[in-house]
């Protein structure tokens, strides 16, 4: 059982960050939640208590990642873990993507990983505190997907792959210290992302899958949690696709 | 939680998968013990209890799969889940590894896994019970292990790629039942398996994962556990590494002790010895 952590959550209004920042906070554990739509995250999570701390901002800067890094060590007095689910969709094709899109949609992904990850560790490091660090990619980094359907383009699938080996660099990096770094990579899931498919493509990805649906929020919360767990004690710079056998890598 | 789940566990008897069975009866399941020994089973897990029964008997026996599962329909009424940790480790490099040792391996390792789960998810489709099947892979098909000093050889290594392999076809296969098929990956384990790698090789899997240990059997058990469990329920057709960051898919394993050159003047001494046996096996033919 998952219970009394110090976890930061990012991504936490919606989606799978909003699932599991409900089950943490149902399990007993302590949580920073960020997202950029604080008008949403107060919304949904209410105000703030002794367990759950809201911390709003865009992931892709510096000041987001190391103020709720700073929120929740002013708060619980550590970091067990971070989630990281903050994440910006692109479903324009190669013909649309310019350098801008390009460059905000790895921003936001890839470089808030990274942002987040460092600040949390950081922390982690000077408490001595053996945490977990998880990251999200995306099936769509094994299928290639082209964008123009509503599923990810050119940048958004590679802001994902950049996930798949961030955490190899950084599971690296912060191994010595007992700090693991893995991430999921989630299938299609309902969430406000996929909301944006067309029906065509969300009923082709449903019968893609072996298990012949589509995931909800919770099944890819609940991979994360195994992952933060001590239950993955001997898991580091691996990804857990969490696709329903969409397709296999 | 996974709890009061009836599963049949394979290579009960010691390291990975007596813990798998220890975790289960632990957490309220009911187990169907295999090993080929029935006192190391009740050496390993007690005497058989209501939740417990013991089947001794050899994953490579082709009979060993409908008898687990008919066992299992027998004492418990269903089976929910499988978990095949029965393998056989051969360090034997190329060299000395014979068609007869390759097929062997395979035998145990890829065909034993694949009889098993088969026996065992026809009851469950039967009875339309969505569950979901484990295998073991291995972290060494990643590095491509070349045996020798402990580690896997070719004929390992190649079955353990095998049952990643395998995973993704019974996936595919069964997912409209709502049964799940993954892998779990060890990297380098303390087990029996491992406890004749050679100190160097030991050290080497140590300082090679980021981790900077090798692992414990608990720690590959739990993620079959969880893999068993609707904690994973979209995770399907995967292999999940738990090998403390051994090997990220692109790790080479070098062939030997030793400079390379020496591997390679040892080669070259051994081709040279086996073409000279051959030469006067045909002359010996000639003469005769």
């Amino acid at each position: 059982m998952f219970t009394d952590k110090s976890i930061i959550v990012t991504g936490a209004a919606s989606g799978i960050g909003k699932a599991c920042a409900e089950r943490l906070l149902a399990g007993g554990n302590k949580v920073v939640l960020s997202d950029i739509d604080a008008d949403r995250l107060r919304a949904v999570f209410g105000s703030e208590t002794a367990m759950l701390k809201l911390f709003p901002g865009d992931i892709a800067r510096t000041a987001t990642a190391d103020g709720a890094a700073s929120c929740a060590m002013d708060a619980f007095g550590r970091i067990d873990g971070v989630a990281h689910f903050a994440a910006a969709h692109s479903k324009i094709d190669w013909l649309e993507t310019d350098e801008e899109e390009f460059n905000r949609i790895v921003a936001i992904n890839l470089t808030g990983s990274f942002l987040i990850s460092k600040a949390a560790a950081r922390a982690m490091i000077e408490t001595g505190t053996k945490g977990s660090i998880v990251l999200t990619a995306s099936g769509s980094t094994l299928v290639g997907s082209p964008g123009g359907q509503g599923t990810g383009g050119p940048a958004y699938v590679s802001s994902k792959g950049g996930v798949l080996v961030l955490i190899r660099s950084l599971a690296t990096a912060f191994g010595e210290h007992g700090i693991r770094v893995n991430c999921i990579s989630p299938g299609v899931v309902e969430t406000a992302m996929t909301a944006q498919y067309t029906p065509a493509a969300k009923s082709s990805a449903a019968e893609k899958a072996a298990l012949g649906r589509i995931s909800a929020p919770e099944e890819q919360a609940a991979a994360a949690i195994w992952l933060l767990s001590d239950d993955s004690s001997f898991v580091t710079g691996e990804t857990i696709n969490t696709n329903g056998g969409l397709a296999f890598g | 939680m996974y709890s009061d789940k009836s599963v049949i566990v394979t290579g009960a008897s010691s390291g990975i998968g007596r813990e798998c069975a220890r975790l289960l009866l632990a957490q309220g399941n009911r187990v169907l013990a295999v090993s080929r020994s029935r006192d190391r089973l009740v050496e390993a897990l007690g005497a058989e209890t209501g939740d417990l029964k013991l089947l001794a008997a050899d994953v490579a026996d082709l009979a060993t799969g409908p008898a687990a599962a008919a066992a299992a329909i027998e004492a418990f009424g269903r089976i929910d889940g499988v978990i095949n940790m029965a393998a056989l480790h051969t360090k034997l490099d190329w060299k000395v590894t014979t068609g007869e040792e390759f097929n062997r391996i395979l035998m145990a390792n890829v065909t034993g896994s694949y009889v098993v789960s088969k026996a065992a998810v026809e009851t469950m489709i039967e009875r339309g019970i969505e569950g979901a099947v484990v295998m073991c892979g291995s972290g060494s098909i990643l590095s491509g292990s070349p045996g020798g000093r402990g580690r896997g050889g070719p004929a390992y290594t190649a079955s353990k790629g095998g049952i990643t392999v395998l995973v993704r076809s019974l996936a595919n296969a069964w997912g409209e039942y709502g049964i799940r098929v993954n892998a779990v990956s060890p990297g380098v384990t303390e087990s029996a398996m491992t406890a004749d790698y050679s100190d160097d090789a030991r050290a080497a899997a140590a300082n090679g994962a980021v981790l900077g240990r090798m692992g414990l059997p608990g720690e590959p058990a739990k993620c079959a556990v969880w893999l068993l469990s609707d904690e994973a329920s979209f995770v399907t057709g995967e292999a999940v590494y738990v090998n403390g960051g051994l090997d990220f898919g692109a790790t080479r394993v070098p062939p030997g002790p030793g400079s390379r050159r020496q591997g390679f003047r040892a080669s070259v001494a051994w081709a040279k010895f086996t073409l000279s046996k051959l030469r006067d096996a045909r002359l010996g033919d000639s003469r005769s």
